[in-house]
Parts: C-alpha cells; structure tokens; sequence
C-alpha cells in the first residue's frame, strides 16, 4: 500500500479511538442525542392521541435547523475538530506526531478525516434516532405509507445530508482555526455570532456563510416568527431564498476541501508551544 | 554575600488589611487578563453599545440639532423596553466575556497545582473565590450596570427631576438586573474554569451552555407541548426577571417569581460545584 495512505490510516485508528471512547467526549454524545430525550419521553409519557404527523414533521424541521444544525452539530464540531490539533497540544503529546516522518499535510489529512468519521457518524446517527423518537408513536401503517408512499424517506435522507454537510463544513472551519490560532475559541465566537445574525445579513453576505448553504439542503423551511418578544436569538430563524440542493453541496464541498487544503499548508508552519493552558 | 548565609527571613513590610485582602487577587488577576490585546479590544468595543445609547439620549433631547434632520424632541421613546434592550444586549456581550476571562481565573491555578500556594497563606476559600470572581464581576459590571446607569442619569439630567422621580424604578430595576446577571456570570465562570480546567474547552462549555440550553428548552417546549423547558434557559430567566423588574414583563414562559428561583437553585448548583473542586487536598484511598 502506497506509503501516504497507510500514514493516514494509521492516524485514523488513533484518532478515531480517542474521539469516540474519550471520558472527554462525552458531552458531545449528549449534545447530539440531546433532541432524543424529550422526543423519546413525549412517545412514552405523554398524550399523543390527537397529534397530526404533518406538526410532528414541523417540528422535528424546526428542531433540526433551530437546535441541531446550528447548536449541536456546531458545538459538537467544536470539540470534536478543535480537539484534533489544540487538543493533543493541551495534552502535550503533538509532538509525537511531528516527530514522526509523516508529512504535515498527510497528518491533517488524516486527523480531519477521523474527525469527520467520528462526526457524521454521531450526529447522523442521532438524527436516525431522534427520526425513531419523534415519529414511531403513530400506526404502523401510517408511517409506512409516510414514509415509503409520502415525503417521510426523501426527507430523512436530506436531514441526514444536511447533518453529514455541517460537519463536513464546519468541522473543516474548526480544524483550520486549532491550527492556526492558539485559542480557537476567538474564531469560534465570531463564526457563531456571524451564523447567528445571518438572518439580518443582506441576501449577498447571507451566502458568506455555512448556515445558509445547509438551510437550502433542508427539506422544510420554517417559517420566521411573528411575535419576536424582542429576543435576539429568535433572529436565528429567518426565510431564505434557498440555493438548489445540488449547488449548496457542491459549495460546501468545495468550501471544506480549501479550508483543509489552507490548514494542511499551515499546518507546514506548525511549532509546539507548550504553554500553561 | 555568600550563599550559604542566605537564610529564611520573614516578611516585614506592611501588610494588607484582611477585610481588603482579596483585592491582591484581583489585581494580580486583571494584570494577567488584559495582557491578551485581543481580549483588550474586545472589551472596549463592549463600550460602542453604551456610548451610542448616551449620545441617542442626548441627541432625543438636542432641538436644534433634530430640527436640522427635520425632528422634534424626543422622537425616542425612553422607556423600560428600551432599557432592557440594552441590558440585554450587553448581557450577550457580558457572556461573551465571561466565556473569555472567566476559565483563566481558576483553571491554571488547578492544573498547576498552585491552589495550596494561595492557601498556605492567610487566605481563606471563600476570599480567593471572591478575589477571582471579583475580576469577572467588575468587568461584567463595568460593561452592563456602570453603563446602565450612567444613560439613566444623563436622561435624567436631561429632562429633569420629575422624570427622575417618575422614573426611579428604571434605576433600581437596571442596578438589580445587573447584580443578578452578574453573580450569575461570575459563578458560572468560575464553575466552568475548576469543573473543566482547560482554558479553551471551559470557554466553550460557558458559550454553549447559553446556547445549547436555549436551545433545548426550545426542543422540550415544542415537542412535549409545555413550558417547564424554559427553566434550563439561562437567558430566559434573567429576562423574566430582569423584565418583572423594569416594570416590563415578558409575556411569555415563566413567571418572575418562578425564574428568580430556578437562578437561586441554579447558583446554588454553580457555589457546590465551585466548593467541590477548588479544594487543595485530595486523600487517596
């Protein structure tokens, strides 16, 4: 196997390791399966007799782009891609890495793609069950025919490529800011607080953004409140004319390959600097 | 001299007050804050909020400068609901700094095992809390209540006595929202900075805790049909409260009373976490 490849393995399956069975990971389970608790109790304890599968679908849509997308899969994409370079600097024990005859660019190849397995199968995998929670209430035949004969099956498979597309986007964003800056949490915040006035951001600098290319890979919008209350955070729901499915893809991919390809060429610069953090 | 005659000698220079002793921490503390340029920046760019307010206030009430824009005086309504705008403006901007200072107050004391340095001296628990949580409570401080208060009484200086006299409920309202929002930084701040004691994690543990929790009692709200999610949303409870008193009630949610027990429960979970781990001996078993 041709040399390059076999160093990318190899960090995978160390990496991997580290993401999914670390004490400090935790969190990031209970942030993506979060949703499913009071889906998975509202099955259990509550009154589900004259509820519409059609409100239900409304608001798991708004769940999904309100909750999941840009808190849980953002902050998840946090700890999970920071982790990768920062992380390791924290723990002291980068430099075994760099020690190592392993190209720059091969390592954060192979840390952004153990990121990215770690990611998309825990958040995609949370959307399967809070898919399970939210919906397996109803009758056997009526969730078969909607999802096989109604939108229920198409609609899945976009909340699962819109998850699988915040990681990939975000989670390349996050990699890039735990090689380049010392405190990752500075570009953190300013994405954060960016995605978050995307609602208030002309319709040009909206596309400057990850939030509005997923939003157009969701398969139901929703629609802005009436009522704000004079909240901010309710600036985080707003109708967009969404781009077509195909080009928001397309624009995320592109998206996470530059920024890794940036970070792989940063990453040439890398130093330890063990400091007291 | 030689090296061997250089011996143990105590400290014979004055010595600081016990009351005021905690204020060493604090000034050793905000030295070490403000060495980030950064951070420097962003806190005075908390100020461009408060300063554009003063200036709308005086500009409200400047007649011959709105004459020239076509105007009249007080073309803004100054009124509760513009005071808790700012407040919670602010508030953002204060959790937003608390998510920055707040995990270098503790957690490097930690790591390094430098809590049995700060407690071998006359210097108990409770005063190195409130010497870190000082440093997190005057800049919180200096950027929501001064801030605050200061546009309440340049409008009253503006307009006059009566509207002050009218409008002394605003001034109290503003002096204990503040109060609230900032024992409830402070503890969370510190809380997060002994709990996960890495600087970065901690920093985002403190942004995501506002966000995620909004968030999910969003989620228990929409999905279980009921409200008692709005406990777990910080945010929501220090508006309610903040609201009840400027006078200016959030209509929805939680009542005052109700949300200024789940911040009393809520700071109460922060103070045992706080205890829990800033301690300096740990036994083995």
């Amino acid at each position: 196997m041709n040399l390059w490849k076999r160093q990318l393995l190899a960090i995978i399956r160390i990496d991997l390791a580290r993401t999914f069975f670390s004490k400090r990971g935790i969190w990031i389970y209970l942030l993506a399966l979060a949703p499913a608790i009071p889906m998975f109790g509202h099955w259990i304890f509550g009154n589900t007799e004259n509820e519409q599968l059609g409100g239900d679908a409304q608001i798991f849509a708004g769940i999904f782009q309100f909750f999941y997308l840009r808190i849980a899969i953002f902050f998840g994409c946090v700890g999970i891609f920071m982790n990768l370079i920062r992380g390791e600097m924290l723990d002291k024990s980068l430099h075994f890495y760099l020690l190592g005859p392993v190209r720059r660019e091969v390592l954060v190849a192979g840390k952004f793609l153990s990121g990215l397995i770690a990611s998309i199968t825990i958040f995609c995998g949370a959307v399967l069950v809070q898919w399970v929670g939210m919906f397996a209430h109803y009758s056997p035949d009526l969730l078969a025919s909607y999802m096989f004969s109604g939108p229920g099956m198409s609609h899945l498979i976009s909340y699962l490529l819109a998850a699988a597309l915040a990681c990939i986007g975000y989670g390349s964003v996050f990699l890039w800011a735990g090689v380049r800056y010392k405190n990752p949490l500075i570009p953190a915040a300013m994405i954060l607080v960016w995605e978050g006035a995307n609602g208030l951001l002309p319709a040009m600098l909206k596309k400057i953004s990850i939030i509005y290319w997923l939003k157009s890979v969701c398969p139901v919008s929703i629609p802005a409140p009436k009522n704000n209350d004079g909240e901010i955070l309710s600036l985080l729901i707003f109708d967009i004319d969404p781009a077509p499915a195909m080009v928001a893809v397309v624009n995320l991919l592109l998206l996470a390959a530059f920024v890794t390809v940036w970070a792989g060429i940063r990453a040439r610069r890398l130093e330890i600097g063990y400091g007291t953090d | 001299m030689a090296v061997y005659k250089r011996t143990y000698r105590g400290y014979s220079g004055p010595l600081t007050s016990p009351t005021w002793r905690f204020t060493v921490l604090q000034r050793y503390a905000f030295k070490a804050v403000f060495k980030s340029r950064l951070l420097l920046i962003g806190y005075v760019a908390c100020f461009f909020a408060p300063l554009a307010l003063i200036c709308a206030l005086y500009l409200n009430q400047n007649a011959t400068l709105l004459a020239m824009v076509g105007q009249k005086t007080g073309f803004m309504k100054i009124d509760a609901a513009l005071f808790l705008n700012f407040l919670s403006v602010q508030g953002v901007l204060a959790g937003l700094v608390t998510a920055f200072v707040g995990p270098s107050l503790v957690a490097p004391d930690l790591t390094n095992g430098a809590l049995s340095v700060y407690l071998a001296r006359p210097f108990s628990r409770s005063e190195y809390i409130l010497g870190k949580g000082m440093v997190l409570g005057t800049m919180i401080g200096s950027i929501t209540l001064l801030p605050g208060l200061l546009a309440f009484a340049v409008q009253s200086s503006l307009v006059g006595w009566t509207w002050f006299v009218d409008n002394l409920y605003l001034g109290v309202g503003i002096t204990l929202s503040c109060l609230v929002l900032i024992a409830v930084l402070m503890l969370m701040g510190l809380a997060m900075s002994a709990f996960v004691r890495w600087k970065i994690v901690a920093g985002a543990l403190i942004l995501a805790s506002f966000a995620a929790g909004k968030g999910f009692a969003a989620v228990i709200n929409e999905v279980m049909r009921t409200k008692i999610g709005y406990f777990l949303d910080v945010q929501h409870l220090l508006s309610t409260v903040s609201g009840a008193l400027l006078h200016h009630p959030v209509t929805e949610g939680t009542s005052p009373w109700a949300a200024a027990l789940a911040l009393v429960v809520f700071c109460g979970f922060l103070l045992m976490l706080i205890n829990r781990k800033l301690r300096v001996c740990e036994v083995a078993g």
